[in-house]
C-alpha cells in the first residue's frame, strides 16, 4: 500500500471511530426522553417530558395539584428522589416569616438592629418585610473577591459557590452597602431573613423548617440538608447542568434560607395542596402585598404575575445541578412542582402544565 | 458568562489541535505527539463539560472529536517510526515534558471525574 493510502486509511479509521465514541458521548447523551424510566403516574410524566428541552434534562420530578385529585411522577428518578428546589426555598422561608408574624414573634417592622447587634450600621434599620418583599436594598450577593472566586469555582468546577455559615451571612449584611430601597432580587436579604428569624425563635434554619412546615404538614421527604450532607441521603437525586457534567450540591447553612431545601414530588403535592386549600402554616406569604416590577407583585417571597387572564402566584429555583418551578392559580385551585436535574430553565413547561390542568378543569365542568 | 466559556474552549481546542497536527506531521520524537495529544484531549473535555446540549453545538464537539481522531490515526503511523525521545535531547527538557505531561494528565482527570 502507497504511503498516502496508509495515511488516507489510519486517518480515516481514527476519524470514524473518534466520531463514533464521541456520538455515544455527546452532551445531552442520557437525557430523560419519553423512553426513560417513569414512576407514578404515566400520563403526569409523559406530559412533562413533551414540555420540557428535548436535551439536557437528567431527572425529572413533577406534582400536579388540581380540584380533582393529585398526581406525581418522576422520570429517570425514584419516586422519593429528593431534587434541590433552589430559591423556591426563598418563598418557604417567606412562609416562615408569615407564620411568626402570625405567632406575634415579629412583626413586618421588626428590625435586624433589633435581632442582632448591628449598632449604627445602615443595615440595623431593614424591616423583616422589606427583607420579605426584596427591598432592603442589599445587594444581590456580597461583592468582594471571594464571591467572584466562589461563581469561578462553580462555572469551572461544578462546585458549589455558597461555603458559608449563618453568622458569616449576619457578619455580609452588617457590613453591606445598603442602596436605595427598591424592589432589587437579594440572595444575601432572603439569607439573613431565615436567620433572623431562626434568632427570635431559638431555633436554626433547618429545625424551623421541620418544626413548623414539615411536620405539621406531613412532608415527609422536604429537608434541610446539614452542609457537606445533601447528597448523602439515599434518596437524594444527583444534580447535573445541561451538558451533563454532575454538579456538587448546595447545602451550604448560610444561604440555605435562600436555596437549601431538597424536596420529593409527593412532599410538594402536599405542601401545594395546604396552600391551595388554605391549611399551610404561614399561608398569607402568598398574598401580593406590593409592586415587584411592572407585571408582577410580590408577597413573602411569592410573586404573582397576571398570565393569560389568570393570577398565578409562582416561585423558580436554580442551583447548580437543579431547575425548579412551582407555581399555583390559587382561584382554579391549581398548583404544579416541576425540578429537573438540569440546568436549563423549566419555567414555561411548568407554566404549560398548570394552563393545561386549568384547561382539564373547564373541559370537565363545561 | 457561558459565551466566554464557550469562546475559551474554542481557542483551547484550536490552539491545542494545531499543534498536534504540526507533530503529527514534523514530530521527532513520540514524546511531543503523547504531550500534544493529551492537551487535545484535554480541550475536548473540557468543551464537552461547559458545552450546552443544542443541535448545533453538539455536531460541532462531535466534529471537533472526530477530527481529532483522524489525525490521531496519522500520529500513530508516524509515531512507530519515532524514538520516544530523539538522541542528544536534554535532561532539562525530558524532565519539564514529563511534568508537563502529569499536568495534562491531572487536569484531565479532575475534568473527567466531573461527569461522574
Amino acid at each position: 500500500m502507497g504511503a498516502w493510502k496508509k495515511v488516507t486509511a489510519a486517518m480515516v479509521t481514527g476519524g470514524v471511530v473518534a466520531a463514533l465514541i464521541a456520538v455515544l458521548l455527546r452532551p445531552g447523551a442520557g437525557s430523560v426522553d419519553e423512553s426513560s424510566a417513569v414512576e407514578g403516574d404515566t400520563d403526569l410524566a409523559a406530559a412533562a417530558v413533551a414540555e420540557i428541552p428535548a436535551q439536557g434534562v437528567y431527572a425529572l420530578s413533577v406534582a400536579e395539584v388540581t380540584p380533582t385529585g393529585t398526581r406525581t411522577a418522576t422520570v429517570g428518578a425514584p419516586m422519593e428522589g429528593t431534587f434541590e428546589i433552589g430559591s423556591v426555598t426563598k418563598a418557604v422561608t417567606g412562609m416562615l416569616y408569615a407564620d411568626a408574624v402570625e405567632r406575634g414573634e415579629v412583626t413586618p417592622d421588626t428590625t435586624l438592629g433589633e435581632i442582632f447587634d448591628f449598632a449604627e450600621t445602615d443595615s440595623a434599620s431593614i424591616t423583616l418585610e422589606q427583607l420579605s418583599q426584596h427591598r432592603s436594598g442589599l445587594p444581590r450577593l456580597p461583592t468582594g473577591l471571594r464571591t467572584v472566586l466562589n461563581s469561578y469555582r462553580w462555572l469551572l468546577l461544578g462546585q458549589n459557590p455558597y461555603r458559608d455559615e449563618p453568622a458569616d451571612v449576619v457578619a455580609d449584611v452588617r457590613s453591606a452597602a445598603v442602596g436605595e430601597q427598591q424592589p432589587a432580587y437579594s440572595n444575601l436579604g432572603y439569607a439573613v431573613l431565615g436567620h433572623a428569624l431562626a434568632e427570635t425563635t431559638g431555633e436554626d434554619y433547618p429545625q424551623l423548617v421541620r418544626t413548623r412546615l414539615a411536620e405539621p404538614m406531613g412532608l415527609e421527604r422536604f429537608t434541610v440538608p446539614a452542609p457537606g450532607e445533601g447528597e448523602a441521603s439515599a434518596e437524594a437525586v444527583q444534580g447535573r447542568e445541561a451538558s451533563g457534567r454532575t454538579q456538587q450540591a448546595w447545602d451550604d447553612a448560610g444561604y440555605a434560607p435562600a436555596g437549601g431545601i431538597r424536596a420529593d414530588a409527593q412532599s410538594m403535592a402536599r405542601l401545594a395542596e395546604a396552600l391551595l386549600n388554605g391549611s399551610a402554616p404561614g399561608v398569607a406569604a402568598l398574598d401580593p402585598t406590593a409592586d415587584f416590577d411592572a407585571e408582577a407583585r410580590i408577597g413573602a417571597g411569592w410573586i404573582t404575575s397576571e398570565i393569560q387572564g389568570r393570577q398565578i402566584t409562582w416561585h423558580t429555583g436554580q442551583t447548580g445541578g437543579f431547575y425548579t418551578w412551582f407555581g399555583l392559580d390559587r382561584e382554579r385551585g391549581t398548583a404544579v412542582f416541576i425540578s429537573g436535574a438540569t440546568s436549563h430553565e423549566l419555567e414555561e413547561a411548568g407554566l404549560a402544565l398548570l394552563l393545561q390542568a386549568g384547561d382539564t378543569i373547564s373541559e370537565d365542568t363545561g | 458568562m457561558t459565551g466566554l466559556l464557550l469562546l475559551a474552549a474554542g481557542i483551547f481546542w484550536l490552539g491545542t489541535m494545531v499543534e498536534f497536527t504540526v507533530a503529527a506531521w514534523g514530530a521527532a520524537d513520540r514524546r511531543r505527539l503523547v504531550t500534544a495529544a493529551l492537551a487535545v484531549l484535554l480541550a475536548v473535555t473540557f468543551a464537552r463539560a461547559v458545552l450546552a446540549p443544542s443541535g448545533l453545538l453538539v455536531w460541532t464537539w462531535v466534529a471537533g472529536v472526530g477530527l481529532f481522531g483522524a489525525v490521531a490515526g496519522q500520529a500513530v503511523l508516524r509515531g512507530r517510526r519515532l524514538p520516544w525521545v530523539v538522541e542528544g535531547t536534554s535532561r532539562w527538557s525530558i524532565a519539564a515534558s514529563i511534568v508537563w505531561a502529569l499536568v495534562l494528565v491531572v487536569l484531565l482527570v479532575a475534568a473527567l471525574r466531573s461527569f461522574v
